[in-house]
C-alpha cells in the first residue's frame, strides 16, 4: 500500500512560513496516496518561481525546468510514455505570462496532464512585481502607485474554458482537504486538466490574504459539469464572492487516443524495426 | 567522349519545375547513372524564375556542376536568362548546347553557341488532355531521346510518381516526345550505361532516414525551409515507421517537448533553420544541465533574421557553438553531402545518448535541398543507448561524479530511482545547491563532470577526414554542404599542376586542435565557406592560433567548382 511516505523526500521547502505552496504540496501528495499510485510512476514537471521548486521536495520523478515550459516537458513526457501520471506544476507568472501560449494549446490538444497552478498575483521570487493574474491598480514595484497595475487579470479558467479544456477547476490553499479532492478527481479525469489555486502570499501580497479570501471563497455544489455557458458564467465571477470547485469535466478522446501513432500504446515500449523496403521510394 | 551533362529546366513557380527534375533525376539513377540535382527557387508560390539543374554522368556526381549543356525553357523568360552570357544568377553557367522550348515562344534573341530547338510541346499536349503541366513530360521526353537513354526506363520512373488517369496522360506525353525528338533530330549525346539502379535521394530525406534507423520514436519541429523536407519525410512514414510526428505551438515548445521525450527515455529529435533555433536555445541549455540527450537538426538558410528563405548560407557555425547561455558541452557535426547525411544523423543519436548532452547536426540549404545518387545505404545500425541504472540500486546517483564525466540515467516508471533533475545548479544526487546556501565547492565539481564529458567525447572522436591530402601543399578546409565542390575543384586544380588536398572537418565542435595542426602544419591553408565573415577561419583562429587565406561566397548560391578553382589560383597557388 502506498503511504504519505512514500512521497516523502529528504529535501523540505524553503517557502517562506505560511506559504500557500505548503497546502498544495500536501494536497499533492495526499491525491497520489489517496489513489494508491507509487511515486515511481509519478512524473512532477515545473517550471520557475518559488512554487516551481515543488517537485525538489516530493519523492517521485522530478523536472524542474525552464521559465513558462512546464507543459511542452510534460505533453513530451505522456507522448512518450502514456503510462505515467503527469502533473505539471507552476505559478501565475510561469503559466500564464511566459508559458499562456503552451497552456491554450495543451488544453485544445486534451493531452492528459494535470496542471496545477499557485496562483498569488505576484512574483514571489523575484520579488513581488505585479503578475498577470494580479487586479488592475494593483501596486507593486513594478507598478508604482497612483497608478498601479495598468493591466486587466488573465482570466485562466475562462481561457482554459475557451481553449477547449475537458476538466477546469479552481482550489484554494486554505482548503486543504478540498484541493486535494480536486487533484484526485483530476487524476481519475482522462484528459488535460486545469486547476487554478487561489493561493496566498504572505510577504509580497497583502491584498490577497488568507483573510480576504476567507470571506470570499464559497464552494461550487450541484453545478452541471457538461454546461459550457454555466462553466463560463461561474468562472466569471470575482469580487465578493469566489467560486471553488470543479466548474467544467466533460469526456473527449485524449491526444493520445486520436494520433495513430501514439494510440498503439506508449512510445516507450517499442523497439526500432527497419525493414529493407525503406529503401525502396529511392530507387 | 563526354560522359558529364548539366541539365537545366526553367519556369516559373507552380510550373513543376522541380517535380519535373526529380523526374528526369529518377530516370538518370534508373539507368545506373549518378546524379546531382538543385532547385534554385524563390520564396514565392506561383510565378517568378525558378530552374532546376541537373548534373549526370556515369561518374560520382559531387555538386550541380559548371557549364549547360541542355535546357528545357518553361517559359520566353528562362530562354533568355539562361542563353544570355551576361547571365546574373550568382554563378551559374550559361547555356552552351541545346535549348528545347514551345515552338509559340518567337522573342529571343538568337546566340549562335545555342541550338535552338522549337518544339510543339503545348501543341503535343493539349492533344492529350487539358493538363498544362503535361508539356513539361514532353520535353523531357526530348530529353531521354536526345541523351539516346531507354524510353522504357523513364516510363517505369513515370509510373512511380503519378497515378490513376493522369499515368496514362503523362506515359502517352513521354512517348510522343520523345518521338518527336528521335523523328526530327539527332543524338545530343550519349552517357555510358551505369551497372546498377542507383538510390535517389534528398539531404532533408538523408537526416529522416537516419533518424529513423537511429531509432527516434518522435520527431516534433516547426515547419521552417530548409528544414521541413525532414519533417516532411518522417511525417509521411509516420505509421509505418511507428514514429509519432508533432508540429507543436512554436520552436520553445518543440524543443522542450523532445527534452521531455527524452527524460521519459525515448528517442526524439527536432529540427529547424537559424531563425527557428533561435527560439530553442534556452531549451538547449536545459538539456545541457540536465543531462538529457537532444539532436537538433539545424539546416541553414542565408540570415539573419527572415533573409533569403530559399536560398543557401552557412552563417550559423558559431551562433550554434555559442548559443545559450553559460559554460556548458555540445556536439556539431555538419555532414558533408547526402550520404553523409543518412549516417552522421544516425550516429549524432548514439553520441547523443552515451555523452547526454545536446548534439547538433548542421546542415544548409544546399545540402538539405540537394538530391543525389547513393550506391547504397546501410540500414543496419548497433543502438547505443548509454549508461542507464539499474532498478532499486540504492547507490543510484544520477549525476554521480566520474572519470569521464558520465553517469547513469534513469527514467520514470523506473523502480525505486525516483530522483530531481533540475534546471538549478545541483549535486550528485539532483539536489539543488543553489537555493538556501550556495554550495561552492558542489558547483565547481558539477561543472567539472559536465565538461569532462567534452574531453571525453574530444577523445572519442574520429579524426578529421582528408582528400588527397598526402602530398598536398595547399589544403583547402571546408565543412558541411561545400564537400564535393571543394573535392573536385581539388581535382580540377591537380589537373592543372597544383598540388591541392582537401581537410573535411565533420566534427566542428569539440575541435581537434592537435589533428587539425598535423594534418595542415607546413601547407598553404584555405578555408572555404558559404558566409561573409569565415566562421570556420575564425574557429580555427581560436583554437588553433592559425590564420587562414579565406574564400568566402555569401551571394545566397553555391559554390561552383570554377569558382573556387580561380579564387584558389589568386590567392597563389604555388
Amino acid at each position: 500500500m502506498v503511504t504519505l511516505k512514500d512521497y516523502d523526500y529528504h529535501v523540505k521547502p524553503d517557502w517562506c512560513p505560511g506559504c500557500g505552496n505548503f497546502s498544495q504540496w500536501t494536497a499533492i501528495k495526499g491525491a497520489l496516496v489517496e489513489l494508491g499510485i507509487e511515486p515511481h510512476n509519478v512524473v512532477i514537471v515545473s517550471g520557475i518561481g518559488c512554487s516551481s521548486n515543488m517537485p525538489e521536495y516530493i519523492r517521485a520523478y522530478g523536472f524542474h525546468g525552464l521559465h513558462g515550459r512546464p507543459l511542452p516537458v510534460a505533453s513530451g513526457i505522456k507522448f512518450a510514455n502514456s503510462d505515467l501520471t503527469v502533473i505539471a506544476y507552476g505559478g501565475d507568472g510561469d503559466g500564464y505570462y511566459e508559458g499562456l501560449n503552451h497552456l491554450y494549446h495543451t488544453a485544445k490538444r486534451n493531452i492528459d496532464i494535470k496542471y496545477i497552478v499557485s496562483d498569488n498575483e505576484v512574483f514571489g521570487l523575484t520579488t513581488g512585481q505585479a503578475s498577470p493574474t494580479a487586479p488592475f491598480g494593483f501596486v507593486s514595484k513594478t507598478t508604482p502607485p497612483p497608478e498601479g497595475s495598468l493591466e486587466i487579470p488573465v482570466n485562466p479558467l475562462t481561457l482554459a474554458l475557451t481553449a477547449g479544456a475537458t476538466f477546469v477547476a479552481r482550489g484554494y490553499s486554505g482548503e486543504i482537504k478540498h484541493l486535494q479532492s480536486l487533484i484526485v478527481e483530476a487524476i481519475k479525469h482522462k484528459g488535460f486538466a486545469l486547476i487554478d489555486v487561489l493561493s496566498p502570499c504572505v510577504t509580497w501580497n497583502k491584498i490577497a490574504t488568507y483573510e480576504y479570501y476567507k470571506e470570499r471563497v464559497y464552494k461550487l455544489k450541484d453545478n452541471d459539469l457538461t454546461d459550457f455557458e454555466g462553466a463560463y458564467k461561474l468562472a466569471m465571477q470575482s469580487g465578493d464572492k469566489i467560486p471553488i470547485g470543479i466548474f467544467y469535466k466533460v469526456e473527449k478522446p485524449t491526444y493520445n487516443d486520436l494520433d495513430p501513432v501514439l494510440k498503439q500504446g506508449p512510445l516507450m515500449k517499442r523497439g526500432t524495426e527497419i525493414k529493407k523496403e525503406i529503401l525502396n521510394e529511392f530507387y | 567522349m563526354k560522359n558529364d551533362y548539366v541539365i537545366r529546366i526553367g519556369g516559373a513557380a507552380g510550373d513543376g519545375v522541380q517535380s519535373s527534375g526529380i523526374l528526369l533525376s529518377k530516370t538518370f539513377t534508373r539507368h545506373g547513372l549518378h546524379v546531382f540535382g538543385y532547385n534554385y527557387y524563390q520564396d514565392l508560390i506561383r510565378g517568378g524564375n525558378s530552374w532546376y539543374q541537373i548534373r549526370v554522368s556515369d561518374k560520382k556526381v559531387k555538386n550541380q556542376g559548371d557549364g549547360l549543356d541542355i535546357l528545357i525553357a518553361l517559359n520566353e523568360d528562362s530562354l533568355n536568362r539562361h542563353t544570355n552570357p551576361e547571365i546574373n544568377e550568382g554563378g551559374a553557367s550559361y547555356l552552351r548546347g541545346i535549348a528545347i522550348f514551345d515552338e509559340s515562344i518567337k522573342n529571343y534573341e538568337k546566340r549562335d553557341f545555342v541550338k535552338y530547338i522549337p518544339s510543339p510541346l503545348n501543341a503535343i499536349a493539349s492533344g492529350i488532355s487539358k493538363n498544362p503541366l503535361l508539356k513539361n513530360t514532353v520535353a523531357l521526353g526530348m530529353v531521354v531521346s536526345g541523351l539516346n537513354l531507354d524510353l522504357d526506363i523513364f516510363i517505369s520512373a513515370i509510373k512511380t510518381v503519378f497515378k490513376g488517369k493522369s499515368l496514362d496522360e503523362n506515359i502517352e506525353a513521354a512517348k510522343q516526345g520523345f518521338n518527336y525528338y528521335k523523328e526530327h533530330y539527332e543524338i545530343f549525346g550519349s552517357l555510358p550505361n551505369g551497372n546498377k539502379k542507383k538510390i535517389l535521394i534528398g539531404g532533408g530525406e538523408a537526416v529522416g532516414l537516419g533518424a529513423a534507423v537511429g531509432g527516434i520514436k518522435a520527431y516534433v519541429a516547426y515547419p521552417m525551409t530548409p528544414a521541413s523536407s525532414t519533417l516532411h519525410w518522417l511525417a509521411s512514414h509516420s505509421k509505418d515507421l511507428g514514429i509519432f510526428i508533432k508540429v507543436p505551438e512554436d520552436e520553445i515548445s518543440a524543443i522542450n517537448t523532445v527534452i521531455g521525450m527524452n527524460y521519459a527515455g525515448i528517442r526524439a529529435m527536432t529540427g529547424s533553420s537559424g531563425g527557428g533555433y533561435d527560439l530553442m536555445h534556452e531549451g538547449v541549455g536545459l538539456a545541457a544541465m540536465l543531462e538529457i540527450p537532444v539532436v537538433i537538426y539545424e539546416s541553414q538558410r542565408a540570415g539573419p533574421s527572415t533573409g533569403l528563405p530559399t536560398k543557401t548560407e552557412q552563417g550559423d557555425l558559431l551562433m550554434i557553438i555559442n548559443s545559450s547561455h553559460g559554460d556548458y558541452p555540445r556536439a556539431v557535426i555538419a555532414p558533408g553531402d547526402v550520404e553523409e547525411a543518412y549516417y552522421y544523423t544516425r550516429e549524432a543519436l548514439n553520441l547523443a545518448d552515451k555523452y547526454q548532452m545536446p548534439v547538433f547536426i548542421v546542415s544548409d540549404l544546399y545540402l538539405s535541398e540537394r538530391i543525389e545518387s547513393v550506391e547504397d545505404l546501410n540500414l543496419e545500425f548497433k543502438i547505443d543507448r548509454g549508461l542507464i541504472a539499474n532498478e532499486n540500486d540504492e547507490n543510484f546517483l544520477r549525476y554521480k561524479y566520474t572519470d569521464d564525466g558520465i553517469s547513469p540515467r534513469a527514467f520514470p516508471g523506473m523502480k525505486g530511482l525516483m530522483h530531481n533533475e533540475d534546471s538549478d545548479e545541483h549535486d550528485e544526487r539532483g539536489d539543488v545547491v543553489s537555493d538556501a546556501i550556495t554550495d561552492p565547492v558542489k558547483r565547481k565539481l558539477s561543472v567539472e563532470k559536465r565538461m569532462k564529458k567534452l574531453e571525453t567525447l574530444k577523445k572519442n572522436l574520429p579524426l578529421f577526414k582528408t582528400y588527397r591530402l598526402d602530398d598536398a601543399n595547399i589544403v583547402l578546409v571546408q565543412w558541411g554542404s561545400t564537400k564535393g565542390v571543394v573535392e573536385e575543384s581539388a581535382d580540377i586544380l591537380r589537373n592543372k599542376g597544383y598540388k591541392v588536398g582537401v581537410l573535411e572537418i565533420k566534427y566542428v565542435f569539440p575541435f581537434n586542435t592537435d589533428d587539425f595542426i598535423a594534418k595542415t602544419s607546413g601547407k598553404k591553408i584555405i578555408t572555404i565557406e558559404n558566409n561573409y565573415s569565415g566562421q570556420l577561419a575564425n574557429l580555427i583562429k581560436m583554437f588553433t592560433g592559425v590564420e587562414t587565406l579565406k574564400i568566402n561566397k555569401y551571394n545566397g548560391e553555391a559554390f561552383y567548382p570554377s569558382e573556387i578553382v580561380n579564387e584558389v589560383i589568386k590567392l597563389g597557388g604555388d
